[in-house]
This record gives C-alpha cells, structure tokens and sequence, in this order.
C-alpha cells in the first residue's frame, strides 16, 4: 500500500498561488527532506496534508485514503502529526498536561496517556520539567516539547517544520540522533529544515521547491549537485551549521 | 401600505441615529481592535449629561453639546489612558471582562445620579412633526438624523483628507509601519478613543429631545453597534450607515407591521445570517 | 501534574464539612438566607466557569440558561401542575439543548473568540426580549410562586430545607468540575483554550468538546434557575434573565479565578461578605445594590489590569515563592 502520497496538489490564495501542481510520495520508514528558500510553499505544504488548509485542486492520499476532505483532528486521528515552525506550546498548562493532550489522540483511557507522555517526555528529555509552565520553557526546550507532544499522538507519520531553527550546533546534533531514534522505532519522518547540511545527512531523500513547484527530488547527493537547486539557492544565506 | 410606508421612514431615520450610535464603536474597533462593550453605555452617559444641563440651564440638547463633548473627550482620554491602553494588546477575554466591568461601573454611577426610571427632555420640538402625504416625520427625530449624516460625512473627511485620519488608518494597517512613519501611535490611539467618546456622547444628546433614556439603555445600543459593524466592517464609517440603515429599516418595517418584539427577532436573525456569511463585514478592509 | 489533587481534596473535604455544620450552629432565617444567597452565587459562577473558565468559552449569555431554567419549571409547574423536581430536569435539557444548538450554529459559522461572545451576547440579550413581551409566560410581569409546604412540590417552610438544596447542587457542582478537570474532555477543553489550532493538530475534535462543555455547563446552570424561583419565589425577565446574573458569575470566577476548581467559590464567597457588609451601612437599599454593582464593575477592571488569575493564582505564586527561597535557605 502506497504511504503518503500527493498528486497534483496547488493552493491558491486569491491571485496567489503558493502550491503548484506539486507531485510527491514518501515511502514508510524514510526520512524525508524538504527544503527550499524562503517564501518557496514549504510551510504551506504542510498546512495542506494536516488539514489546517484546503486543498485547491489536487488529491493527497495517505495509505490509500483521501485526506483533502478530513478535518485536522481527523487526519491527527489517522496517524499523522506535525509540529509548527514557531513552537507553539499551550503557554498556560505543564509540559506534562501538553503532552496528555497528544497522548490522548489514541489512549482511550487517561491513565493509558499517562504512560504514553512520560515515554513521550524521556525520550526527549523533558521528564525534569513535568510541572514547569509552557510560557516559561526555553526556546531549545519549547521544540522539544513540540516533538514530544506530537510523538505523543503515536504517528505513523511525523512532519516537522524546522525542528532545528535557532539551536546551537550541538543541539542539532541532539535533535538528529532523537529523530534517527524515532524512525527506528518505525516512524516515518517529513522534515521541513534549512540547516542544510544537518537535512541532507539526515534524510534517505529530498524534494525541493521553489515558488511552490517541485524543482527537484532525488538522494541528498543528488539534490547537493543539482544546477537548478543550486540556483535557486543563490542570493539566498544558506544555513550550516559549524561542525 | 401607509402603514408600510410610515415604518419605512421613521426607520430610515431611525437608521441614521443608529448608525450615528454605531460610528464611535467601529472607529476604535477598527482602528485599535478593541472591543469597547461599554460603548452603549458612553452614548447614554452623554443622554444623561444632555438632561442634567437641560434640567438645570433649560439649554436644548444640541446647545449643551457644549459642554458634552469636551468632557466627552476628556473622559475617552482618561478610559484610554487607565483601561484601554494595558487592555489593547492583550486578548480578546480582558477586553471584554475590562469593558463590561467599565460598563457596570459607569451605568450604576448615574444610576446613583440620577435613580433608574426613565427619563425624558421635552423641547419646544419635541411633539412637532413633519406630516406629508399622511406620513409623519418627526423634527426632533430628523434633526437627529440629519446631525448624524454630517457627522458621517465629516468622520469620512477626518479619516481620508487630514493628517491625522491618515495617521490613524496607517495605525490601524500596521502598528509597526506606523511607528516607522514617524507616527505617534499612543498619541493617535489616545485622541482617536477620545473621538469614539465623543461621538458616543454626541448622539445621546442628539436624540434626548426625542428619546427615552434609561441607565441600562447601554446594552441595547452596544449590540445594534456590533449588529451594524459586522454588516458594514470595522473601521468603515460608510458601513456604519449603511450598516444603521438597514437595521433601521428592518426594525421599522417590522415594528409597523407587526410588532416591537417581532423586530427584535428579525434583527437577530439578521445578526446570525450576517455572521455566516462574512463575520468580518461586507466592507472590511475601507477604513 | 497530578499530585495537586491530595490538597484540593483536602480542601474539599473540610470545605464539605463545614457546609454540613452550618445548619447545626445557625439558626437564624436571615443569616440562612444570606448563606443560601451566598452558594447560589458561587453555584452559578463554577457552572460558568466549566465554559468560560476551562474551555475559554465566553458565553455572555449564560444567564439565558438559568432563565430557562427557572421559566421551564415554573411554567410546568403553574400551568401544568407537574412538579418542580422533575420540572428542573425538564429545564436542564432545554437549556442543554438551546446551548448545543448555539454552539454548533458558531462552529458551523467559524464564529470564535470574540464572535462567539457576541453571538452568546446577542441570543441573551434575545431571551430577555422575547420573554418580555410573551404573554405565555407573563411577559414583564413575571410569575410569582405561593410559599408553602409542599416537599413533594419543591416548596418549604423552613429554610434549611433549601440550605441542603444549594449545598448539594454546589458540592455536586464542584464534583463534576473536579473529575471533569481530570477527565479527558478536561484536558483537551483546556487545550482548545489555549490554542485550538494547536490542539486540533493534536487530535482534539473541538467542536465536539466544546459542546459538550457548554452543554454541560448551561444544564447545571439551568438547575439553579430552578432553584432560584422556588427559593425565590419570583422570576420576571428583569431579575433572572437580565444582565445581573452573568455579572454575578464573571466577577465571582474572574476575582475568584477562572479556570481553577475553588476560584469562583472563594470569588464569589469576598463579593457576598463585602456585599453584606454594604447591608450594614445606613445607605438604603436601592444604593446598596447600585454601589455593590460599581464594585463588581471595578473588581473586573481590576482583577484584569493586576491580577489576571485571580485570588487562587495570586495564592499560588506566593505559595511559589516561599518555596523558592525555603529552596535557597536549604542549598546554603
């Protein structure tokens, strides 16, 4: 059974059109990238598989089933799961009441969420700040709370936007093992990054956009020695992080 | 069908008072984003101060506008000052606990003043009419009304031709932007409160030598005011009358044909199906 | 996380206990009628903050619920001769319905934030009209209940009789938001609070959720209109559907603490004490109500430019901070 795939999907906002005719297909267990400069429909891209927006013209199926027309709680309910470029933590509430929300998604029992977020809370290593207010995490803890609370949910697919931005070099490194951890508990990873040399030793594949069409897909070796990727790249400040 | 036709007028003069009502809610709304639920209740605080100079100096309503709107604006100036300003970036739940608690305040402090029956002012005007064809205008309703669309075209004029209206429109585009202008923007926020003061203040009195004032009438006219900015846009003066006139018209259709109670329906109605169809307004985005 | 739970039980326990001593010490009618004014208040105000207060639904019609709650019962009562017990349970499902209904119509229309307040405004402020001029129900008039000894019928002589009543309506109140607070509507109401976008990306099926909560809430509450007219034994659409109602319970959950199981009760328990207090001044009755309301109207104003979580936040962060430098005393 194919996995996630879009065909053909386009937004248009009034007379802009921020997605066009993108085709893609992400295979289960991958970890796959995209990147693209600034402005490029990246974020947007997103926004359409989660539901957040609707689709203008195009199909996104995921195992099969059409998604175009389900709610966002319906596609979550699915197995699908994203974080949000800006950490978005729910600023009143704990880190450990954040994750219960995530949990929920498929615990039928609040006792069986409970179990659920303090996995969710060790593997990121946020078990120390359970009570401590969302408003009151740092940045660096702030997407650390976005990636437990979506793993919370217990995705089949995890979409993350930027998970990197704004982390020091080691903290990078943190965030590339946890996700190598992730897909090997059988996860399937989309990732939305500009550290690019983080996004190109991470991911098995990448697809690039640019002013919302797909300009290139291919293995990180591929896309690194592509002219067109390059091209639209330059006049852009292209983020890599020191090693 | 005179009955038709008599509901028609005096609801589209009606219309003009109602939108007059409505022009100082939408202004800050649309241009701070505040949602100042005490607004009903600054226009029946200018009512009461029309018949405390008329009970105590005999002058008609529209002679103490004197004296209401200066203390109008001082008054915007304060509220702004002490409530608006720590209340404005914060959501939207603190403008409304802030706003109904400024509400409840200022209603029951003139109920002290003046004790909760209704109150009247009879002028010299008050009973005359206008009669054509077996219609009848009222003087004091059409003064009112006539008031009221000179403040629209002058609000307009304030907004599109004067420095300050074009200050005001870019702080309500993009505080930001604005900043960058060179616009004061506290300053701008502070005297465009005082202006939606004003105006509230302004068309109580206008229709004191008319109307029936009440201290909780405030509710009643806050909520025509949202009726009319979600059917004209906020910040959009234009939609403001046209906004009024419709209410206006529907009520006093309505009210003629069948009853008072059967209009307050309608306007709900029209209040719901407006919020499907474009909450923001027919004409958002003219301010 | 969880381990509040040992203290709020506590709390509750002792706060149980001395509602059922009451009765045993006091006998006076007044101060019973003061105390059982008192619980109704609180009672109506931890009914408004299950919507407003934990799920951020600002209903600024909720007193709209408490009318139909008391007009239900009285007029199956009068009109029908059906009891007020089951009358109030009558009353429970139509405001339950009126307010599922509501809610729907708003998530339909995208109507969020401060379009739903308004939309809750207006079909409030409609009620109100609407019965004012319905003669069914005695338009302005209002109806006026016969006191009597009639258990069976909802009506006592005594007032201790209705001390019980509210107590339990109260306690049972204070139930319902306690495990509903660790229920999973409970979080995930919260969550639509703070970011329903977040939250429907989460799994969250808000619209789900927020009906059940407004229903929930405007049930209990209609329970209290009930309870007001045969307490009362008056309801016209100037004192149980008018604006006074609703005031009463933002000001008791937002000075109390909204969002928070013991906020509206502490809330409400300052404004009833404060409110006595005016009694005793020689002021007049009239102004005792006009003054208590320019407090109420000041409180609010207050509560939001000081102190935005209300007594039980302010309690908590002191309760912080003396543990913050306990914690330092201790590292020496």
């Amino acid at each position: 059974m194919r996995f996630l795939e879009l065909v053909k999907v386009s937004k248009n906002f009034g007379g802009l059109q921020a997605v066009k005719e993108v085709d893609l297909a992400i295979n289960p267990g991958e970890i796959f990238g995209l990147i693209g400069p600034n402005g490029s429909g990246k974020t947007t891209l997103f926004n359409l598989i989660s539901g957040a927006l609707k689709v203008t013209s195009g199909s996104i199926q995921f195992k099969e089933e059409e998604l175009s027309r389900l709610k966002p709680h319906e596609i979550c309910r699915r197995g699908i799961a994203r974080t949000f470029q800006i950490a978005r933590p729910f600023a009143d509430v704990t880190v450990y009441r954040n994750v219960m929300i995530g949990a929920l998604n498929q615990a039928s029992t609040v006792s069986e969420a409970a179990h659920i977020t303090e996995e969710a809370l060790s593997v990121t290593n946020l078990d120390k700040k359970t009570d401590v207010r969302g408003k009151n995490l740092t940045i660096p803890e702030r997407r650390r709370l976005e990636l437990a609370r979506s793993l919370a949910t217990q995705p089949k697919l995890l979409m993350l936007d930027e998970p990197m931005a704004g982390l020091t070099p080691t903290e990078v490194d943190e965030v590339s093992e946890l996700l190598q951890q992730i897909r090997r508990k059988g996860v399937t990873i989309f990732i939305i990054e500009h550290i690019l040399q983080a996004v190109m030793t991470l991911s098995d594949r990448i697809a690039v956009l640019n002013h919302g069409e797909k300009i290139a897909e291919g293995s990180p070796q591929e896309i690194g020695t592509n002219p067109r990727v390059v091209e639209a790249y330059l006049g852009e400040e292209y983020v890599v992080a020191d090693s | 069908m005179t009955v038709f036709i008599q509901g028609l007028t005096t609801g589209i003069l009606m219309g003009c008072v109602y939108a007059f009502f409505a022009i100082g809610f939408t202004l800050v709304l649309g241009v701070m984003k505040v949602v100042n639920f005490a607004h009903g209740t600054f226009v029946v605080m200018g009512m009461y101060l029309a018949i405390f100079i008329f009970t105590t100096y005999l002058w008609d309503p529209f002679l103490s506008l004197l004296i209401v709107i200066p203390s109008m604006f001082a008054f915007g100036l304060v509220v702004y000052h002490l409530i608006i300003r720590p209340i404005r970036e914060q959501p939207l739940s603190a403008h409304v606990i802030a706003t109904i608690g400024l509400l409840v305040i200022v209603e029951n402090i003139i109920t002290l003043m003046f004790g909760s029956q209704y109150r009247t002012v009879t002028v010299s005007y008050t009973t005359s009419a206008l009669v054509v064809g077996g219609i009848r205008m009222g003087i004091a309703r059409m003064l009112a009304a006539g008031t009221s669309l000179c403040v629209v075209a002058l609000s307009y004029l304030l907004l599109h031709r004067t420095d300050f209206g074009r200050a005001v429109r870019a702080c309500a585009d993009d505080i930001e932007g604005a900043w960058g202008l060179g616009v004061d923007v506290n300053r701008t926020f502070m005297v465009a409160f005082g202006l939606g003061s004003v105006l509230a203040g302004f068309s109580g009195a206008a229709v004191m030598p008319f109307a029936v004032a009440s201290p909780s009438s405030g509710l009643d006219i806050v909520i025509k005011a949202f009726v009319i900015v979600i059917i004209g846009g906020m910040g959009s003066v234009g939609g403001a009358l046209v906004g009024g006139l419709i209410i206006g018209m529907v009520e006093g259709i309505v009210s003629a044909l069948w009853s008072p109670a059967i209009a307050i329906a309608a306007l709900f109605m029209i209040l719901i199906i407006m919020l499907m169809i474009s909450p923001e307004g027919f004409f958002a985005g003219e301010a | 996380m969880l381990s509040e739970s040992p203290l709020k039980k506590t709390i509750f326990s002792l706060f149980v206990l001395a509602l059922l001593a009451v009765p045993f010490f006091i006998r006076s009618d007044y101060l019973l009628t003061v105390l059982i004014g008192a619980l109704y208040g609180a009672y109506i105000c931890v009914c408004w903050n299950l919507a407003a207060g934990y799920a951020g639904l600002f209903s600024l019609g909720h007193q709209a619920f408490l009318g139909l709650g008391a007009y239900a019962s009285t007029i199956l009562f009068v009109k029908y001769k059906i009891t007020p017990w089951i009358g109030m349970f009558v009353g429970g499902m139509i405001a339950a319905i009126f307010a599922a209904f509501i809610t729907f119509v708003c998530y339909r229309c995208r109507l969020k934030g401060m379009f739903f307040a308004v939309a809750t405004l207006a079909f409030g402020f409609l009620v109100q009209a609407l019965f004012m001029t319905w003669d069914y129900v005695e338009a302005s008039t209002g109806i006026w209940l016969l006191l009597q000894n009639k258990p069976q019928d909802y009506f006592f002589m005594a007032r201790t009789p209705y001390y019980w009543i509210i107590s339990s309506l109260l306690i049972i109140s204070l139930l319902v938001t306690y495990f509903l607070e660790r229920s999973r509507l409970g979080y995930r109401m919260v969550a639509i609070r703070e970011d329903e976008d977040v939250a429907e990306s989460l799994g969250v099926d808000s619209s789900r959720c927020k009906i059940w909560v407004m229903t929930l809430s405007a049930f209990l509450t209609a329970l209290g209109g009930t309870f007001y007219a045969q307490f009362y034994l008056y309801i016209s659409p100037e004192n149980i559907l008018s604006i006074d109602p609703l005031i009463t319970m933002q000001v008791g959950t937002l000075v109390g603490g909204s969002g928070t199981l013991f906020g509206p009760v502490i809330g409400w328990a300052f404004f009833s004490f404060l409110g006595e207090f005016l009694r005793g001044l020689p002021l007049g009755a009239t102004a005792v109500g006009v003054i208590s309301r320019i407090i109420w109207g000041l409180s609010l104003l207050l509560v939001i430019l000081f102190l935005p979580t209300g007594m039980v936040g302010l309690g908590r962060k002191l309760v912080r901070r003396r543990a913050r430098e306990e914690g330092k005393e201790g590292s020496l």
